[in-house]
């Protein structure tokens, strides 16, 4: 839990003290980060257009952040139990959804139905009636929210990923079953990867010679970076060209994994959760 | 049927002007909030379970069943005094109750006005698998509603500017879990991209079968897209 929220650092520090590694990162092409600033302001530019023609022009809607990787969701109740398993349900919304604060509550966000260019799928971890409690893909770190469970793709994952920090490893499970356990880059001291029940969020590939051929955003954020590469710190899993880091703890915060760990990852469906003990 | 009222001029008033603020008279969460922890429990033992909402919408603008409720045990109430977020559908005294063998929903001064549709009162009730609908004074575009329909009496309607809907009284169906549900209005309106559906009263009871089992989630397709993340 210690690591969980760590001291955060000035923003004169986080600057200074990373400036060689931000610029070794994005000379790498980063991890996943090669154009930093155009896809925040692109989706930036997205979730203010939410009041247009597109979205049918809610007005309550606009007064609520979309929830994404790239925004806050204020009121948010923070995950009850980040440790606990569930039976493997997640929702796709047919269409942007309407986010509350506790069932027949108040509104605070607006889940899309879709985020960096592929469907959202997130994870339920609390029903009632017909209300889903799902994670949410926004700051702050364990933000979850209510939804109708009308209106909604159900489906069932059988997998979970957990990352044991204090081991630096990475375990895929597929019901409850042992596939497969890796040693893993995790965050180092001065940036940990926050821990905490989180989840799958994306599968994004990308066309340049990139550290990593996929990489895989969580629904979780780093704790003491408040952007990273022009990304809003979004923690992820992915690939590392230098086997050297595997089992150290020495990244901003990202999982990094070996290319047969990655190869499987990346066949895990969208939503499945990801249990980050410290 | 026609009607001459600026009907796209309402609906562009009811899109602009949506959300959930609504004045909650009482709100007994305590069957809502103590709800246990974990997805989706699977009922595989038959159970009863009555569940009861004011009204819905959705399409393009969307307003969440409003109240809602859902017992397994005692009866659980809400009422809302007033659902205006849209101007789509507007409803005042919003009451609804649930236990486990029965549920029950009256919605008070509902109106839809872009089909002309009003009513004093509209009530779904069901009990023990069996369900009924009640309207009282209800009028669409100056004609009289039956107070008593039959189950599944559908009545078209031309509304000028977006044409022909369909308006169902005392729908009773069959959920996916086995049990009934009984919606005493349910309106569909042919927005221009997007249609709309409205449900006013909505009762759900009998004894749920074994839970449908959700599909296997679909493994992932890789999409091109740059996210810079914490390396």
């Amino acid at each position: 839990m210690a690591t969980n929220n760590p001291p955060r650092l000035s923003r004169r520090a986080v600057t200074a003290g990373l400036v060689p590694a931000v610029a070794a990162a994005l000379l790498l092409g980063g991890c996943g980060g090669s154009s930093p600033g155009t896809a925040a302001a692109k989706e930036g530019g997205a979730a203010a257009d939410q009041n247009g023609p597109g979205e049918g022009g809610r007005a309550r809607a606009a007064k609520v952040p979309e929830a994404t990787t790239y925004t806050t969701v204020k009121g948010a109740p923070e995950d009850a139990s980040p440790g606990g398993a569930t039976d493997g349900l997640v929702v796709n919304p047919a269409e942007s959804v309407p986010v509350l604060d506790r069932p027949d509550g108040r509104r605070i966000a607006t889940l899309p139905a879709t985020q960096l260019g592929g469907p959202t799928w997130v994870p339920v971890v609390e029903t009632s009636g017909d209300w889903r409690r799902v994670l949410l893909p926004s700051r702050p770190n364990r933000a979850t929210g209510w939804i109708s469970g009308t209106g909604v793709r159900t489906a069932r994952t059988p997998y979970t990923i957990r990352v044991d920090l204090a081991e630096r490893k990475l375990t895929l499970l597929r019901s409850a079953r042992q596939v497969g356990r890796w040693k893993v880059a995790i965050g180092g001291a001065e940036t940990p990867t926050p821990t905490g029940r989180t989840f799958l969020m994306a599968t994004l590939t990308r066309d340049e010679k990139a550290p990593s051929p996929i990489v895989l955003p969580l629904g979780t954020h780093s704790a003491t970076l408040d952007t990273f590469g022009g990304g809003p710190g979004t923690v992820a899993l992915h690939g590392w060209p230098d086997a050297s880091v595997f089992g150290r703890a020495v990244t901003h915060g990202c999982v990094r994994v070996p290319d047969a760990a990655l190869k499987a990852l990346a066949r895990v469906p969208l939503g499945s959760l990801v249990f980050i003990d410290g | 049927m026609r009607y001459s009222h600026a009907v796209r001029g309402v609906l562009a008033a009811g899109l602009i002007t949506t959300g959930l603020a609504a004045g909650l008279v009482t709100a007994p969460a305590s069957a809502l909030a103590t709800a246990p922890q974990g997805a989706a429990p699977q009922a595989t033992v038959p159970q009863g379970e009555g569940s009861a909402y004011g009204l819905t919408a959705s399409g393009p603008v969307s307003v969440p069943p409003v109240p809602a409720v859902s017992s397994t045990t005692e009866t659980v109430r809400k009422s809302l005094l007033r659902e205006e977020s849209t101007d789509l559908v507007k409803a005042s005294a919003l009451d609804v109750s649930a236990s486990a063998a029965r549920a029950r929903s009256t919605v008070a001064k509902a109106a839809v006005p872009a089909a002309d549709l009003m009513a004093d009162a509209v009530t779904a009730k069901c009990r023990g698998g069996h369900g009924s609908a009640h309207l009282a004074r209800a009028v669409i575009a100056g004609k009289r509603l039956d107070a008593s329909p039959p189950p599944n009496t559908t009545i078209p309607v031309d509304v000028e500017g977006v044409g022909r809907t369909s308006l169902t009284l005392n729908k009773q169906e069959r959920m996916a879990d086995g049990r009934l549900a009984v919606t005493a209005m349910e309106l569909r309106l042919p927005l221009p991209g997007k249609p709309a559906t409205i449900r006013i009263a909505s009762a759900t009871c009998g004894k749920s079968g074994p839970a449908e089992q959700p599909a296997d989630a679909p493994a992932p397709t890789p999409v091109e897209h740059d996210l810079p993340v914490t390396g």
